[in-house]
């Protein structure tokens, strides 16, 4: 009979070699747990989104906004949907017409969505007040054509299927300075929407993306090519706060951070104990 | 109270079945990824053909005939589906190509290299004490990290210590964008953890 060799494994190895699965499910409680019972961590409105924030609270009424955007259903309820609703009620609000261009085929359902189930409309009129228009594929060029002359490139709206010149909000609507500013909700480059807006008709950028975009939002925010922006479900439960609307992101925020403390702790543990057996070994 | 809308159980048997392949590969996660990828391409070719009877039939109709030569560039795309002929697709994807390039090219000097000098050279300025330590920072590492990527001159002990510090610089560079990274992962799942608890579940 061979003689059986039993493997012994030290704490330290045992808690390195930790199954995922137990991440999985502490994670899962750290997200459930306030879910179910909010914590109500203090929240922080970061210095871009306020200036962007700031930069629409000066807008005059009447004044209108351009949102470009290219969200997708996937991303729409994760990292858009706090800041767009608060940003787009707060126009509403305070008496500012917008209109809606898509660069994904997924959005002007959003919009439809939002504008149908989701906003506060205070009496505002389709096409007088806000404009849904339609998917407009080819990034770089669909924004040059847009910024160009938009009665060229678009026919017809999406809701309604009308001609756009029917509707009054596009009365002396022509190119890209028509808008006092555009706002693009997307995960695109930012770089596109400055060249063809703000570089090539200082028309005022204001972005917001998904929290994955904070590094390439960041270069133009210094350098003063956009006016401000919010990234993901912080971003967005920041507008809500400073709108004093708080739905979705806010009631986030505690989730986001107790999994960030998890997380911290996790790497700070691992990476504590992985020297101490490099020490050991030594 | 739990919901009684088709809909939102259509939702939790598909983020589940998502969910459920972190345990292990299984037909239920199969099933809801093959839902996804049907639907989305599903979507995406009703809106391209929205977009093109929008756009391009009311152009033709006005008399605008140039559209014409779009929509006959674009129809080569097609030739992807017979394998025989697949290399005259490559025709319009070279021509949507150069167009974005040629377009990106007229605005990309003044927005990314221009403007972001000009930015940099504005922080070189009196200012509170916290400012300056910052602006300075900012320009320390910018040089450094330009000086990361000097290749032609030969690295002399000033030049190697700058592009030490330049990479340095970009590995946090890196490490924010992928806490950020992480923190957007982390939003898909908070918001449909939202919608099972509060819209499935019916607790709030």
């Amino acid at each position: 009979m061979s003689e059986e060799k039993v493997e012994t494994k030290s704490l330290i190895d045992k808690v390195l070699d930790l199954d995922p699965k137990v991440i999985f499910i502490l994670l899962a409680i750290v997200l459930v747990v306030p879910t179910v019972r909010p914590i109500g961590f203090p929240i922080a409105v970061s210095p871009y989104t306020m200036d962007l924030y700031n930069y629409i609270e000066n807008l005059e009424p009447g004044s209108l906004v351009l949102f470009w955007n290219n969200m997708g259903w996937g991303w729409w309820p994760a990292e858009y949907r706090p800041a767009t609703i608060a940003l787009t009620q707060y126009l509403i609000d305070n008496d500012i017409k917008f209109i809606s261009v898509s660069g994904g085929p997924d959005d002007p359902l959003i919009w439809d969505h939002i504008v149908t189930n989701l906003l506060d409309l205070k009496g505002y009129a389709y096409g007088v007040d806000y404009l849904v228009l339609g998917y407009l594929p080819g990034l770089e060029a669909a924004k040059s054509s847009f910024a160009t002359d938009i009665h060229a490139l678009v026919k017809i709206d999406y809701m309604e299927g009308k001609p756009i010149d029917q509707f009054p909000i596009m009365d002396g609507v022509n190119d890209a300075t028509s808008f006092d500013l555009v706002i693009e909700i997307s995960s695109t480059p930012a770089e596109i929407i400055i060249r063809q807006f703000y570089t090539a008709y200082d028309t005022p950028v204001g972005l917001i993306g998904s929290a994955g975009m904070f590094s390439d939002f960041l270069p133009f925010y210094a350098a003063n090519q956009i006016v401000g922006f919010t990234c993901g479900l912080r971003g967005g439960a920041e507008y809500e706060y400073l709108t004093n609307r708080p739905r979705w992101g806010i009631a986030a925020l505690d989730c986001l951070s107790t999994s960030h403390i998890l997380m911290v702790i996790l790497i700070c543990v691992s990476n504590a104990l992985y020297l101490i057996k490099k020490w050991k070994v030594m | 109270m739990i919901s009684t809308e088709l809909w939102t159980w259509i939702y939790a048997f598909c983020v589940l079945g998502y969910w459920s392949q972190l345990a292990k590969d299984n037909p239920w996660y199969r099933f809801t990824e093959h839902i996804f990828i049907g639907t989305a391409a599903a979507h995406g070719m009703v809106m391209s053909y929205w977009s093109l009877r929008g756009m391009a039939i009311p152009s033709l109709m006005a008399g605008n005939y140039y559209w014409v030569l779009a929509l006959m560039i674009g129809a080569l795309m097609l030739f992807r589906l017979v394998k025989e002929y697949k290399w005259v697709s490559n025709w319009p994807l070279a021509i949507s190509l150069g167009v974005g390039t040629g377009l990106a090219a007229r605005g990309a000097i003044e927005t990314q290299i221009l403007r972001q000098i000009t930015a940099t050279m504005e922080l070189v300025k009196i200012a509170s004490p916290f400012e300056m330590i910052s602006n300075a920072i900012f320009i320390i590492t910018m040089i450094c990290t330009v000086a990361y990527f000097l290749y032609t001159i030969k690295p002399t002990t000033g030049l190697s210590a700058m592009s030490k510090i330049g990479r340095w610089t970009m590995m946090s560079a890196f490490g924010t964008s992928m806490a950020w990274l992480w923190m957007s992962r982390l939003n898909f799942l908070i918001s449909q953890i939202q919608v099972l608890i509060w819209q499935w579940l019916g607790i709030t």
